[in-house]
């Protein structure tokens, strides 16, 4: 929670700076926005401060997750999945991530490899039917940043 | 007469074969929504965005809608079985749905759903025949200063009427805004929050966002969950006896048929939708009912009241996105974005230049209806069966979905970054109880209300003064000072652990939408 109003804080402050140099015509909206999510971020600051200093033990809850190193694993493989994937490709990049995902819902070595497989290929085939194009690999599709 | 012809000309367009499909394919996808806990109808809609790139708009819309009315089905039958909702709009439902069940009654308390979502449905929909044409004709006298004004009114309503913190929604409607403004002002043409890259200039893909906070996140709710649960399953149950009995029939006419009235109503207002007028319409019953301490120990009524409501609201929500243009809940917004993916804008026009979707949606619901409604009776064992199916299963294939659609927008892997980011941050933003529907609704609807509000300003010259003169905009703003001063007092009022939501505790009904 608290790192969620520490983000508010954070992009209200973009918005605010951004809104008051550029001219009054683009700047304006993002201003007010702006300026709403600040005040919206001090009240949740406030509140929780106020609810705090009151001493109740539950009422501010810290989220706990049952199962936070499954969720974290979960996200690196995501995270370092929109890394690979220029690089390998979406055959194989996809392959990987999807057995991650397997492993974590507890399925064995063998059957994650086949069903990832299996998952993986036939999107492949689909989307060469469909003509979606996907990214093969090592070629560094349109990373012109 | 005109109407007449009208409603014919809609059912000529839904007999097509291909929107018939489309159509039935919609309320299956939506039933099965309905049905698994965790999926619901933002979430399925979400993950076929893609897929109605490449269809005609009125087959898309068709399909999105059937989604939408069917998962309101399919979310009663887990609610009775099992007692958890698969949707949030189904959480009445199972106080006394479940009830029934546990003294075998399921079969009737199934049935009872099918039949009063059926009826309420069906009830939603000759409503919206009738209103939403008129409407339109009201609606195109609306100025930017009207918009303005509604599209704020919509949005604050949405967050002030949501379940969760109403300082946390606004928080979000404001940064739901917020996104909406990256890329190039289409006023000035100056680069806003693009951090100067290229990739921004173009804005944040509604689709590809969308598909993170509702797919990508969600994974990582059910992972939060754990691997073990999924083959939950009631002992044992008889569905022989679908059929209510006469007697509950009798009981049950009235809780529909109020139930109807009461969520239409609902389902046409800001903030209003299908969970509310559940939640509504079951505290009438009680109120009304001459044996009020039988509701909560398995009263029929209960069940027939909830399920009316939430049918005929999802009718009701269809009206102000049909003719003005302005979906009021995230369900109704994610079919707005499926439309403008194809350029077409809803709003009073829509009836005189695209008359095949105005009146192909609205009579495809009549036959959606009754297709659920053969759907659901005999076939609801073979849904209740896919509980049976872990839901870690539904990891891999919710992220490859989401990856493939993100793809098929641009074909940019920046896309897939932006996925994954968005459904990272959902995931944080949801464990810290932060809701997302209204952060997209934001989304969706942001730009329209920041080129209204600019457009208002030219015209009057500058002067805020436009937004309160102009008498629709100031009964707008008077009707969102009733609704704010009324939940305030509501909860002042109201001891707090009297609410209905602490009696049950759906699996997760924060992103399953209205």
């Amino acid at each position: 929670m608290f790192l969620g109003v520490g983000l508010w804080a954070c992009w209200a402050a973009v918005a605010m700076s951004l809104g008051s140099l550029q001219s009054p015509g683009p700047g304006l909206y993002p201003l007010i926005l702006g300026v709403a999510i600040a005040v919206l971020g001090a009240v949740l600051v406030g509140a929780s401060v106020l609810s705090q200093g009151a001493g109740g033990e539950d009422t501010v809850s810290t989220p706990r997750s049952a199962h936070a190193r499954a969720v974290a694993a979960a996200s690196v493989a995501l995270v370092a999945y929109t890394a690979l994937l220029p690089v390998l490709g979406f055959g194989p990049a996809t392959f990987i991530l999807l057995v991650v995902l397997l492993r974590l819902g507890k399925m064995g070595w063998g059957a994650a490899a086949l069903v990832s497989l299996i998952l993986a290929a036939g999107t492949l085939f689909a989307a060469s039917l469909l003509n979606i194009p996907l990214p093969v690999g090592v070629m560094f599709p349109q990373t012109d940043v | 007469v005109s109407l007449l012809d009208n409603i014919a000309f809609g059912f000529s367009i839904v007999f097509q074969p291909a929107n018939l499909l489309f159509a039935f394919l919609g309320v299956l996808i939506g039933t099965i929504a309905g049905v698994l806990p965790g999926i619901g109808a933002a979430a399925s809609i979400a993950l076929l965005l893609p897929i109605t790139f490449g269809m005609d708009p009125t087959v898309a819309i068709i399909m999105v809608a059937g989604v939408y009315y069917g998962s309101m089905y399919g979310g009663s039958t887990t609610s009775v079985l099992i007692n958890v909702p698969g949707e949030a709009a189904s959480v009445v439902t199972a106080l006394d749905g479940y009830q029934m069940a546990r003294k075998g009654r399921a079969g009737a308390a199934l049935g009872m759903c099918a039949f009063a979502s059926f009826i309420a449905g069906t009830i939603g929909v000759v409503f919206l025949t009738f209103l939403a044409p008129a409407l339109s004709k009201v609606a195109l006298s609306f100025g930017p200063a009207e918009y303005t004004v509604l599209l704020a009114v919509g949005l604050v309503c949405a967050s002030v009427l949501a379940t969760g913190s109403r300082v946390k929604s606004l928080v979000m409607v404001a940064t739901g805004l917020l996104l909406g403004v990256v890329g190039i002002d289409p006023i000035t043409g100056n680069q806003r929050f693009t951090f100067g890259t290229i990739y921004l200039l173009d804005g944040l893909n509604l689709v590809v966002l969308v598909m993170g906070f509702f797919g990508i996140s969600q994974v990582l709710m059910m992972i939060d969950e754990g691997a073990g649960k999924g083959g939950i399953f009631p002992a044992s149950m008889r569905l022989r006896e679908l059929l209510p009995t006469r007697e509950e029939w009798r009981a049950s006419v009235g809780p529909v048929t109020r139930g109807s009235f009461l969520g239409f109503l609902l389902g046409l207002l800001p903030g209003g939708g299908a969970v509310m007028a559940s939640f509504m319409a079951y505290a009438v019953e009680k109120k009304i009912s001459r044996h009020p301490e039988r509701f909560g120990t398995g009263a029929i009524e209960g069940v027939a009241s909830s399920e009316g409501a939430n049918n005929a609201a999802t009718a009701g929500a269809m009206v102000p996105l049909l003719t003005l243009g302005i979906p009021f809940n995230v369900v109704t917004g994610l079919m707005l974005a499926a439309l403008m993916i194809h350029g077409i804008r809803p709003g009073p026009l829509l009836v005189t230049n695209h008359p095949e979707i105005f009146w192909g949606v609205i009579a495809s619901m009549y036959v959606g209806n009754l297709m659920l409604l053969i759907l659901n009776l005999p076939l609801v064992g073979v849904f209740v069966q896919l509980l049976k199916v872990p839901h870690r299963l539904m990891w891999p294939l919710i992220v490859l979905i989401t990856v493939v659609g993100s793809f098929s927008v641009n074909s940019n892997s920046w896309d897939v970054f932006v996925l994954i980011a968005s459904g990272l941050a959902g995931y944080i933003l949801r464990k810290a109880d932060f809701e997302l529907a209204p952060l997209v609704l934001a989304l969706i609807l942001g730009p329209q209300l920041e080129t209204s509000f600019r457009q208002a300003l030219v015209i009057s010259d500058g002067s805020l003064a436009t937004f309160v003169i102009r008498p629709i905009a100031a009964g707008m703003l008077g009707f969102l000072a009733v609704v704010v001063l009324g939940v305030a007092a509501w909860r002042l009022w109201r001891p707090p652990s009297a609410s209905p939501t602490s009696v049950t505790a759906p699996r997760d009904p924060k992103v399953s939408g209205q």
